[in-house]
């Protein structure tokens, strides 16, 4: 019993160094919750908070002229720091950010909204699922 | 029992056995995953992809393809002999990228058949600075309470000067140590909307000096 009683008092000890590396660690957390697929959102999620969303549209300049989700603010990861001061000027706070890229590039959308959440100092930065062919055949 | 019938059949069989692997040899790759980290605030991140032509046919490289414009791939040489070893040349372009970038490369070849290999490009890129946040803001009407947003150096860089546009926000100096430094932000007055660029320069010794923005509102 006592054996049990010990056992169990090292592992509630041991819980307070992880507890508080965690909640240190938010990065860490953002990520994991990422990778779980916690930042993703389908369209119609995304429709539900009407009038409260930022679009991030994070594709080459060609296909962000081409076409864009309309009030998208165009940035990625090769004109960050050209366009990233109209975006922190363009935000609002009661708006949730979702980045997108073409369907096939989540791995990018990731690293943009990685990259905004701790720039604009704010965790509700989201992916849209299917990028921008999900909003494209969504209008057809 | 004839026993060199029996050895020659054996032959054949361990030859038909083994007629796949041969078909399927082509290039080896030393390490199908490259990774890379360049050195903070490096322009470009350079190295190799190599292998070796186990096969017995020349191999033509015809085409080396990646998930990312970032990139620039060269085959050394574009035809391989059988024994002989090449390389792809990999050049990554940082520009303003940060953090892990995972590429996905593709490498077609004749064998003479067509035939594609899957490789990956990894680059770890550090910041030089990194500040956090880059947007501080206030609410029309709310108190006028100083907010504060961190710059992290790498080592090497030092701090310089942080420059607002205007004078509807001051900035100063609330903590610093060999690699960070504490900027307090308040806002004159929170009575109307406002904004301001704030400039944050830093400096590597011998280099040139490196601007940084963050964003300054009153909302």
């Amino acid at each position: 019993m006592k054996l049990v009683w010990q056992l169990l008092c090292l592992g509630g000890a041991s819980l307070v160094p992880a507890a508080a590396s965690l909640w240190w660690q938010e990065d860490l957390v953002a990520a994991a919750y990422e990778a779980a697929g916690g930042y993703h959102v389908t369209l119609e999620k995304v429709r539900d908070w009407a009038g409260e969303v930022q679009w991030v549209d994070a594709r080459s300049a060609p296909e962000f002229e081409r076409s864009h989700i309309p009030g998208a603010q165009w940035i990625n990861e090769e004109n960050w720091e050209e366009q990233l001061p109209a975006l922190l000027l363009a935000w609002e706070p009661d708006r949730k950010v979702v980045v997108y890229h073409r369907g096939a590039n989540a791995d990018a959308s990731e690293r943009v909204a990685r990259r905004l959440r701790s720039d604009l100092g704010q965790q509700e930065v989201y992916i849209l699922q299917g990028g921008f062919e999900a909003w494209q055949n969504a209008q057809r | 029992m004839n026993s060199p019938k029996v050895w020659f059949r054996a032959a054949l069989v361990v030859l038909a056995m083994g007629a796949p692997s041969v078909a399927l040899a082509g290039l080896r790759w030393d390490q199908p995953r490259l990774v890379l980290e360049p050195p903070v605030g490096a322009a470009a991140a350079s190295g190799r992809f190599t292998f070796v032509n186990t096969g017995t046919s020349p191999v033509r490289v015809v085409d080396v393809q990646s998930g990312c414009g970032c990139t620039t791939m060269v085959p050394q040489p574009e035809t391989v002999l059988p024994g002989e070893s090449g390389s792809v040349q990999t050049t990554f372009h940082v520009g303003e990228r940060r953090g892990r970038q995972t590429v996905a490369v593709v490498v077609s070849t004749e064998e003479p058949e067509p035939r594609s290999y899957d490789l990956v490009l990894e680059v770890l890129i550090k910041d030089f600075v990194a500040l956090t946040p880059r947007l501080l803001y206030w609410r029309v009407g709310e108190d006028a309470v100083a907010k504060t947003m961190q710059l992290t150096l790498a080592k090497g860089f030092e701090f310089v000067a942080a420059e607002g546009e205007g004078r509807a926000f001051t900035v100063e100096i609330a903590g610093r140590d060999a690699t960070t430094v504490q900027l307090r932000v308040r806002p004159s007055d929170t009575w109307a909307k406002r904004q301001e660029k704030l400039t944050i320069q830093v400096r590597q010794p011998g280099e040139t000096t490196v601007e940084t923005v963050a964003v300054l509102r009153v909302l």
